[in-house]
């Protein structure tokens, strides 16, 4: 449960605060995130990179982005098709190398309780 | 333990970002900052464009004094619609930056030696030798030239200041993708920027000289020779102005001959030449009654198009056309009474002095047995990835020194500051309603010196010599010449009224096609890169019939035929023994209508077999004489040559003990095109229109095209005809234009490249001139500009 709402929430932070915000905002974000909400290492990694992968994937396609798919694919001579998916798992990465950051900074929540 | 796992993936995180946000390389390959170009919120998806987008808006800004109203119409052509002229000036500036920021950054970047800014060190040495050449210093001339004019450059202020109201407006997500794949950011524009261009321009068709290889020549071949090779004047030649002149005595051949001088310098061949065509008939040669003009200027062909289509209405005129980025006005065009185009002049002005130093540093030299200081600028780049680099060059008397080891000074017209402001033209040309008025327009004109050609619905047509031409001695400016002397230099400038010019001959038609501007017995000496046939099949098909059409117009602009071929094969084929004359492929050229078509093959092997004749007869200068630059002999010498010569020492092949003929020659060569069979011609010239940077995935590559650069349609593989323009005065004007490219220099735009087909298949779009607005029957949206206090 706490997973969902903090994956909405990126989702939602995400491409509200983008649209002022350079596009590494995502970086503070999931470190910011995964740091708050305590995750555990594997999904402080997972979470956020499939909220941004997520985020990214559907700004790109709400931006209408037929042409620029195909000019990138030619540019870089790959299928155009996939264009969108490598530019979303770019912003993945950093999500999730910065979650995971997040969570191994935070103090695990026993040592919290007992200290 | 935690923490420093923790501090190791923040490390790996900022890595990631750090290198997504920055340019990278892999080899020597630039890879862009992909989290800047990628990322859906400011990256290249915020480029994405459709008709969606096509909204209209409005914008408030101190600069333009009353409404402004700019339509759009169904071919993204702007109407602009505007009080007063400078408001119009504005709204250009505005709208060229709209379609075309990267293309002007990119042209003006290239003539002031700034592509390593952000293109890296790659382009050092370009950059180098264009600052070296003094474009930079020759547009600081210009803008020095122009502020004596200030009521004039008010136009050129309002028009820069439309180009910095879009920068001004425009986030880091707009920019143009090409600045989010190199990674830089739009400069403010300046008056500076639009005397770049006009350099630019002075360059690409004024820039050409081959002073170096022909110095080489006359002295490894002798006067007598070096007078057949290259000869300065083709005799066959239409002059674009006829009539004859007063027999002047100042022209005899015995005069100043350049001073023999092998230089060790090589320089790569002369790129194919550009030229264009134009042509105007008068009522009386026209179905129409009223005259009609022709004018299709030859280029380089880029995506985006060098033209930009625009129309542009004030309450004192109305006029449309196509203006080249960063130029305020109308360059070819037409308004509702007169039409006007240019060709280029190929007088050679950019003449090399040796230069003697009097001490090792290189900082003095003598002229006219005087010790004179040369002048030393620093030139400065900021390169990226490299940083601060300086070069030092020499400005002498005759100008700089290009290449410090040649000692070699360049003399160019270029250089010199405009005594009237040359933007004028294009503006006051706009506005002119008779022949008078638009020859005081083209008056201001200077450099690159252009055929003007002019008709108006009163039926008056017109075409002159117009630009700033150094009077020169015979043969003068040929080689290279001392330059120890003032005397060496040039005597002047031709008067203007001196220049060769026509207004409504006799034969009822005006045509330049950049060859001879006149006659053998004109006054003023010459020589320079004239074009021997396309100007005699112009003025050969607007002989051949009393009565011409827009229609027939639109068939010339398009021919593909070679006067080269129907005269080389007149000789050749005849020489052909029995057994050559029999194979299929000499009886394909004894049918062929000497018409360069796409799918021709016949083209092809005509072409293959005179290359090698040519270089054969002229082994002299083909063959290896060990590291000396030499000229290309032209195509039109050798076809002359063998059809007036039966017999001629320069046939013989020097590497064989025996001596060969004509027919040796012919049948000889003839082998090298049987073998293999060749591909059509659209496939061996293989045609392309590349974006700026060279990127395959901008360019336009399948093209199937025919035309040679002896032909109408000069079509070769990068550069051609690249606007077409024909217009039939008369009450309104009916006019016709294509060029291969699109409005949009946005290479998602579906206007990008859309207008490709139609000048490809050789047909046009009509251009219909709106005075009122209400006169654009289909739009796409429209800008409103307002007065802000």
């Amino acid at each position: 449960m706490k997973n969902s709402i903090l994956f909405l929430l990126l989702v939602v932070l995400t491409i509200t605060l983008s649209l002022f915000l350079p596009w590494w905002i995502i970086a503070p974000l999931s470190i910011a995130a995964t740091y708050f909400s305590k995750s555990k290492p594997l999904s402080s990694f997972f979470l956020p990179f499939s909220a941004i992968f997520l985020a990214w994937l559907l700004s790109i396609y709400f931006n209408n982005s037929g042409t620029i798919s195909e000019l990138m694919g030619k540019l870089f001579e790959i299928d155009g098709f996939i264009i969108p998916f490598i530019a979303s798992a770019l912003g993945g990465l950093v999500a999730g190398f910065f979650g995971l950051a997040g969570s191994l900074f935070s103090s695990p929540k026993k040592n919290w309780v007992n200290g | 333990m935690r923490k420093i796992l923790g501090l190791i993936t923040l490390l790996i995180g900022l890595f990631f970002v750090y290198v997504l946000n920055t340019q990278q390389k892999i080899g020597d390959k630039p890879i862009p900052p992909l989290g800047k170009l990628l990322n859906p919120y400011s990256g290249v998806w915020q480029n994405s464009e459709d008709s969606s987008d096509y909204e209209d808006f409005n914008l408030k800004c101190t600069h333009v004094k009353e409404e402004v109203k700019i339509i759009f119409d169904d071919r993204m052509v702007p109407h602009i619609y505007a009080q007063n002229l400078q408001d119009a000036m504005f709204a250009q500036g505005y709208v060229e930056a709209y379609h075309r920021l990267f293309q002007m950054d990119i042209s003006t970047r290239s003539p002031d030696g700034r592509l390593s800014e952000i293109l890296g060190e790659n382009l050092l040495d370009y950059d180098k030798k264009q600052r070296r050449l003094g474009l930079s210093y020759a547009a600081d001339n210009a803008v020095k030239g122009w502020n004596k004019f200030p009521e004039e450059l008010k136009n050129v202020d309002a028009y820069s200041a439309g180009v910095n109201h879009f920068i001004s407006n425009l986030k880091p997500k707009d920019y143009p993708m090409e600045y989010k794949l190199l990674d830089f950011e739009p400069s403010e524009w300046t008056n500076r920027h639009c005397a770049l261009l006009l350099k630019a321009m002075t360059q690409t068709l004024a820039g050409y000289e081959e002073d170096i290889e022909m110095s080489n020549a006359l002295k490894l071949f002798g006067e007598e020779d070096f007078q057949i090779i290259y000869p300065d004047r083709n005799p066959k030649d239409i002059p674009v102005i006829q009539g004859s002149y007063p027999k002047n005595s100042t022209l005899t051949s015995d005069q100043i001959i350049p001073n023999s001088f092998i230089s060790s310098i090589q320089r790569p061949r002369s790129p194919e030449g550009v030229g264009s065509n134009n042509w105007a008939i008068s009522g009386r040669k026209s179905a129409t009654g009223k005259p009609i003009l022709a004018n299709d200027p030859h280029l380089s062909l880029s995506l985006p198009s060098v033209w930009y289509e625009i129309a542009i209405t004030t309450p004192n005129f109305s006029a449309q056309g196509v203006t080249l980025l960063g130029m305020p006005g109308i360059m070819i065009g037409f308004n509702e009474n007169i039409a006007w185009g240019e060709t280029n002049v190929g007088h050679d002005v950019m003449d090399y002095h040796t230069i003697k130093w009097a001490n090792q540093e290189k900082t003095k030299y003598y002229l006219d047995s005087n010790l004179v200081e040369a002048k030393l600028k620093i030139e400065s780049y900021e390169v990226k990835g490299l940083g601060t680099v300086y070069d030092t060059v020499r400005y002498t008397y005759w100008g700089p020194i290009v290449e410090d080891e040649s000692n070699l000074a360049l003399r160019w017209i270029a250089h010199d500051p405009s005594p009237t402001p040359d933007f004028m033209t294009f503006i006051n040309g706009m506005t002119c309603e008779n022949y008078d008025e638009y020859l005081a327009a083209t008056a201001t004109f200077h450099a690159p010196a252009q055929n003007f050609i002019y008709a108006d619905n009163k039926g008056e047509i017109g075409l002159r010599i117009n630009g700033n031409l150094p009077i020169k001695d015979y043969k003068q400016g040929v080689g290279i010449s001392s330059g120890d002397s003032k005397a060496n230099g040039w005597k002047g400038i031709i008067p203007r009224d001196k220049t060769p010019q026509d207004r409504n001959p006799e034969r009822g038609f005006v045509t330049s096609c950049n060859q001879y501007s006149a006659g053998p017995d004109y006054p003023y000496y010459y020589n320079g890169n004239f074009e021997p046939y396309r100007g005699r099949m112009a003025n050969r098909l607007l002989e051949a019939k009393d009565t011409l059409d827009i229609d027939y117009f639109k068939a010339m602009q398009n021919s593909t035929y070679s006067i080269l071929a129907e005269e080389a094969l007149g000789v050749m084929l005849p020489l052909l023994d029995s057994l050559s004359i029999a194979h299929p492929h000499a009886k394909g050229l004894l049918q062929w209508d000497r018409n360069y078509t796409a799918n021709s093959t016949d083209a092809v092997r005509f072409d293959r077999w005179f290359k090698h004749f040519h270089e054969m007869l002229w082994d002299e200068v083909y063959t290896d004489k060990t590291g000396i630059s030499l000229p290309e002999p032209d195509m039109w010498v050798t076809v002359n040559m063998i059809q007036l010569n039966a017999s001629n020492k320069f046939y013989d092949v020097l590497s064989t003990p025996e001596v060969e003929n004509l027919s040796y020659l012919v049948n000889r060569s003839f082998k090298y095109m049987l073998d293999p069979d060749p591909a059509p011609l659209s496939q061996v010239k293989n045609a392309q229109i590349l974006h700026l940077t060279r990127l395959p995935a901008f360019s336009e590559t399948d093209l199937a095209l025919g035309g040679t650069k002896y032909s109408l349609n000069a079509m070769q593989q990068t550069f051609g005809p690249s606007w077409r323009m024909i217009v039939a005065l008369g009450d309104t004007p009916e006019a016709y234009g294509t060029y291969p490219g699109g409005q949009s220099g946005n290479p998602a735009s579906p206007f990008y490249k859309n207008r490709i087909s139609t000048w490809a298949n050789g047909e046009y779009d009509r251009l219909v001139l709106a005075p009122k607005a209400k006169d654009i029957s289909k739009s796409l949206f429209t800008v409103t500009i307002n007065h802000e206090e």
